[in-house]
């Protein structure tokens, strides 16, 4: 294809036929429409924006960085890694491969349907939500009815077939006046206050830890087993200060934890009533020295 | 004989006047005529019941008149079809791919009109074929200075098996004009009106001074545009293609390559 004085004034779309295998795209800096690729193939993406990007078809890869994407379905059993990259509307349907999130910020609705038994995915590092992104009424009650819609968020995990498992990995950011905290203790907590995690900040301040969530997930010996919708309470303790958070499947990461500097000692009461108490003590014993000198003296003289 | 001598030249006068006078008033209602109506009109209007079919190295020239055709338009056998300064109407809700051009079949319609009006969209049609203009075998469509309408609001172009299509100073009426090679046809457009323009298997394509909304390749293609617009491009990509986009395609291009902007192997 060739251009000579020409404009496009509308964005780009890479399209292919699911039976086409095998191929490669490497796509910088443009603007999509949409993109999608064949099966076994791979798709890595990088500095664009993006209308509607596919990421499916069986043991594809995709790699997507610091673009924007307003549409994105993730779906089949490819391995779909994100990073410094927002999006507006996620997909999640008859999911089984690997999905890693790494800063994405997931800006209105995030919309998870894995239809097929047995399907599972995965996310780990840090995950940001938009302000209209709203996760307090309820969207993971899956229980609860059939489609749950909040101001925007939705979620449909209904069905007695459906069922999934998601490890989701949460990182632990420790900070005091903006300088990374090491050897903050952590300690985390399930509902029922049993301690399921302990651990301690590095030397960058940071810790991880992952928490399995399951929905009607098979555990031997045969029974199902649930806890997408449980909370948990991460404890950080340093010193004499202790820090609680709440969290559950779908909240903000990083934890962050601003520790305050310690406080110097004129800035305490006792520091200022001691000083008193010293200075009166120390007026009295001089008056007492002085007083017992002069008596002395007198009895010397007489 | 003077007498005879002064009023010879004063009655030819009068008839000078007089003929230039019914000129201009023809020329006007002709004028009047096409400016209300939005179209060329010829007063001579031929009706052809059933297909018309141009074969065996036949060559039909349509002129100055509205020529209507009841059934499809059929060129074949190293036939030619003119239609030259007239419009070339196929009205009747027969068969889809109204017009049929092939075996190196040609259709040139010079400075006239092809106005499709049939009610039945061929691609809805039960035994249709899906095109409303089927170019193939070798067999080439040629349309200069001239308009295609459609009452169907779009107007779906086939060419295929080493069809040409050429468009030249072509209007189309209609908001969704769509062409699809494919086999070693080639495309031509020069200063006409059309919505997209899909290539596929070794199709090719030169288009100049031409704005059209969208653009989709795939498979071996060759496609040139100078001095144009497109809105929008897809590129479809087969099995092992190795593809590496760089630089950005969207905005004002001096030059743009495939070969230098877009490094494609495998396709």
């Amino acid at each position: 294809m060739t251009l000579r004085d020409t404009n496009v004034t509308g964005p780009l779309s890479l399209d292919s036929i699911f039976t086409y295998t095998g191929m490669e795209l490497r796509v910088l800096n443009q603007n999509l429409l949409s993109a999608d690729i064949g099966s076994d193939s791979e798709l890595h993406i990088s500095n664009c924006t993006i209308k509607h990007l596919f990421c499916g078809r069986h043991d594809s890869v995709y790699s997507i960085s610091d673009s924007e994407v307003d549409s994105l379905s993730v779906m089949d059993n490819s391995v779909v890694s994100i990073s410094e990259t927002k999006i507006n509307n996620l997909d999640i349907s008859d999911f089984e491969g690997v999905l890693v999130f790494d800063n994405v910020t997931l800006i209105e609705s995030l919309e998870l349907e894995p239809g097929v038994p047995g399907s599972q995915f995965y996310i780990s590092g840090g995950l940001g939500l938009g302000a209209n992104f709203s996760i307090d009424e309820g969207p993971f009650s899956i229980d609860t009815g059939p489609t749950i819609e909040g101001p925007s968020y939705r979620a449909n995990l209904t069905g007695p077939m459906q069922k999934f498992k998601v490890t989701r990995g949460y990182r632990v950011v420790a900070r005091q006046n903006g300088e990374p905290l090491e050897k903050v203790q952590l300690k985390l907590y399930n509902e029922e206050g049993e301690m399921i995690w302990e651990g301690v900040t590095d030397g960058n301040g940071e810790a991880d830890f992952n928490i399995t969530y399951c929905k009607n997930w098979i555990l031997p010996p045969g029974y199902y087993y649930s806890n997408q919708t449980k909370t948990w309470s991460l404890e950080a303790i340093h010193g004499s200060t202790i820090y609680a958070t709440n969290g559950k499947l779908l909240s903000e990461t990083p934890i962050i934890f601003n520790f305050p500097r310690p406080e110097p000692l004129w800035s305490l009461w006792q520091f200022w009533v001691a000083i008193f108490v010293f200075i009166v003590i120390a007026l009295f014993t001089t008056l007492h020295i002085q007083i017992k000198r002069k008596a002395l003296n007198k009895r010397e003289a007489l | 004989m003077r007498s005879t001598h002064t009023k010879r030249p004063f009655s030819f006068q009068v008839m000078i006047f007089i003929l230039l006078i019914a000129t201009l008033q023809l020329y006007g209602s002709i004028i009047t005529s096409a400016e209300g109506e939005g179209q060329l009109a010829w007063k001579e209007v031929i009706t052809y019941p059933g297909d018309l079919i141009v074969d065996s190295n036949e060559m039909l020239l349509i002129e100055n008149c509205t020529f209507t055709v009841t059934g499809i338009v059929k060129v074949r056998g190293n036939a030619m079809l003119i239609i030259r300064n007239a419009e070339l109407n196929v009205s009747i809700d027969t068969m889809a791919g109204m017009i049929v051009l092939e075996n190196d079949g040609t259709l040139i319609i010079e400075e006239g009109e092809l106005s499709l009006n049939y009610d039945v969209d061929p691609s809805i049609h039960p035994i249709a074929r899906i095109f409303d203009v089927d170019v193939r075998d070798t067999a080439t469509f040629d349309v200069r200075k001239s308009r295609i309408s459609s009452t169907l609001g779009r107007i779906r172009f086939r060419i295929g098996q080493h069809g040409r299509l050429i468009l030249n100073s072509t209007s189309t009426s209609t908001c969704e004009n769509v062409i699809d090679a494919n086999d070693d046809s080639e495309i031509s457009i020069n200063e006409s009106t059309i919505y997209s323009i899909e290539l596929h298997d070794n199709a090719s394509c030169v288009v100049k001074n031409t704005d059209i909304s969208y653009f989709s390749g795939s498979g071996q293609y060759i496609a040139s545009f100078y001095n144009s617009t497109i809105g929008g491009v897809e590129f479809v990509f087969g099995s092992s293609s190795k593809v590496l986009m760089e630089g950005r395609l969207q905005g004002f291009h001096r030059y743009w390559n495939t070969y230098s902007n877009l490094t494609v192997e495998g396709i």
